[in-house]
């Protein structure tokens, strides 16, 4: 039971992680990223590679989200930033085509197959919590997403970057009349996504076998997370990933074939019964 | 200080301005009135940066100003209350004052969080509400506060009294002679010149897209009745727009 709450957090945090750069995303920039899942695999490529040439886990925590962040900046600013003007449909096609061709360099640098790497010495093991043996890594990972979700809500909640953010979210023509570059805050936006998303990339290599596609799976749960949480909402993104989260552990435990149509179900009901998500209210404040 | 000089700008294929030759410097209060889609909005647009010429020259002390972007006419000390008020509706009070000290983060206008509490004492009381939560009132005044903390040489105010209570109607005539004090700028959009009236320096009226009249406040007085009744006749016998 204990086993079960904490898989079904750590898969909350990951979905969060990827989510909340997806909502908030959407919420700067119009755009719907289906070129996110991408970004986490290849930060989960660069975790890889850093692990293999430095033996070092803590490194490629830091290097995979920072090198992802500036992709990310640079696909923004030549890529997107001349298409916020057209129409969704071509921003969407222009991240499927991110997809493609980030798809088929990643191919090119480390093929087809699967890579891991090894748990982190001081992370590896299990501890007994309650009535369960829990693994630590899972433990870690659930501190880990704790830090940057806390991190996140600290920096749009309580610094001025954050009071820009928000701003501009709803009315982006006056936050330029303040002064304040609008395109230059969708590109820090983009980055930080990407960031978020390489992050949940690298924690997941040691769990996972990183390899093509792996992308493709999880971006489909965490567009269920920004659906059910309201587009753009990042409390209602964290609320709708712990319920996917539980929901997936729990599920695999009692009712593993009934897990997936279930989910489904559940998305083709709020998005006819409530669009603006589950966790959206009309009175409520979107973060 | 700010100089628009025969400008011509459109919506698509559709021109709403012609030929429109503005200019207000320090201390000036101009007055621009005219009727519904008269293109005084638009001009205020212009000079904000948010809507490029198709001819025509902006200059800013003297210069041209090549591509002017919103960011552009906020750093020159041009600063923008529109029509809407486009207050931030999911920033409290405060936070849609600390918003402006992001990119005009030295009060060298003289203008401070405080003061415009001091100013306009009802946002102080409200200063943890939302934006979604306030009155028209309060939106004005905190469109008004948001604007000063960009330390303006002049202000772009759009029919900053439009749908206010008259007692909150005072307090913003109050705010704007408080301003024109500081000798910056204003200029002020309205229907008419009710309010405008006892602040101005100089006046316009607009129509279709053009300046119908304008003169200084002694040609104003002088010619008092006639320009009300042309604000009053404008539009009345529908001229067909020019395409």
């Amino acid at each position: 039971m204990t086993g079960t709450l904490i898989i079904g957090l750590s898969i909350a945090m990951m979905l969060f992680l990827l989510a909340a750069g997806l909502t908030i995303i959407f919420g700067m920039l119009g755009v719907i990223n289906f070129a996110h899942g991408v970004l986490y695999m290849v930060g989960g490529f660069i975790a890889v590679e850093v692990v293999n040439q430095t033996g070092n886990f803590w490194l490629s925590l830091l290097v995979a989200p920072l090198a992802v962040a500036a992709l990310s900046a640079l696909l923004e600013i030549l890529l997107l930033r001349p298409l916020y003007d057209r129409d969704h449909v071509e921003q969407l096609l222009m991240t499927f085509g991110i997809i493609l061709v980030l798809d088929e360099v990643v191919r090119t640098v480390w093929g087809l197959g699967y890579h891991d790497i090894p748990l982190p010495g001081s992370l590896s093991g299990a501890i007994p919590v309650f009535d369960s043996d829990v693994a630590v890594y899972r433990l870690f990972l659930i501190g880990a997403g704790l830090i940057a979700g806390l991190g996140l809500f600290a920096l749009i909640e309580w610094t001025k970057l954050g009071i820009v953010l928000r701003g501009a979210m709803t009315h982006p023509a006056m936050v330029r009349s303040l002064g304040i570059p609008v395109s230059t805050i969708r590109t820090i936006v983009f980055a930080l996504g990407g960031g978020l998303a390489a992050l949940a990339g690298t924690i997941a290599a040691p769990l996972i076998p990183i390899q093509v596609g792996m992308g493709f799976g999880i971006i489909v749960d965490c567009f269920i997370v920004v659906i059910l949480g309201g587009l753009g909402n990042i409390r209602g993104a964290i609320a709708a990933a712990l319920l996917l989260g539980l929901v997936r552990a729990f599920g695999q435990q009692y009712f593993p074939e009934w897990i997936e149509l279930s989910t489904y179900l559940v998305l083709m009901i709020v998005l006819l019964w409530r669009p603006q998500g589950l966790f959206t209210f009309s009175k409520g404040r979107k973060a | 200080m700010l100089t628009l000089r025969n400008a011509d700008a459109c919506y698509g294929a559709a021109q709403a301005l012609h030929q429109v030759s503005l200019s207000a410097g320090p201390g000036d209060v101009l007055a621009l009135a005219g009727r519904n889609g008269a293109g005084k909005s638009t001009a205020l647009k212009v000079l904000a940066g948010h809507l490029a010429l198709r001819s025509g020259t902006l200059e800013f002390d003297g210069k041209t100003l090549a591509n002017p972007t919103p960011e552009m006419m906020s750093h020159l000390g041009v600063a923008y209350v529109p029509e809407d008020r486009q207050v931030f509706p999911s920033l409290s009070v405060r936070e849609n004052l600390v918003i402006s000290t992001v990119a005009h983060p030295r009060p060298r206008g003289g203008w401070t969080i405080d003061r415009v509490f001091e100013l306009f004492p009802r946002l102080k009381e409200r200063r943890r509400a939302f934006g979604q939560e306030l009155s028209g009132g309060e939106q004005q005044m905190l469109a008004i506060g948001r604007a000063l903390l960009c330390q303006p040489r002049l202000l772009l105010l759009d029919e900053p009294t439009e749908g206010l209570a008259p007692v909150v109607v005072a307090a913003v005539v109050e705010a704007i002679r408080e301003i024109v004090a500081e000798k910056a700028g204003i200029i002020i959009v309205e229907q008419n010149f009710t309010v405008p009236e006892a602040l101005a320096t100089s006046f316009s009226v607009m129509d279709t897209g053009r300046i119908a009249w304008n003169g200084t406040k002694a040609e104003y007085m002088e010619n008092r009745r006639d320009v009300m009744s042309l604000l009053s006749g404008l539009g009345s016998d529908a001229q067909p727009q020019p395409t």
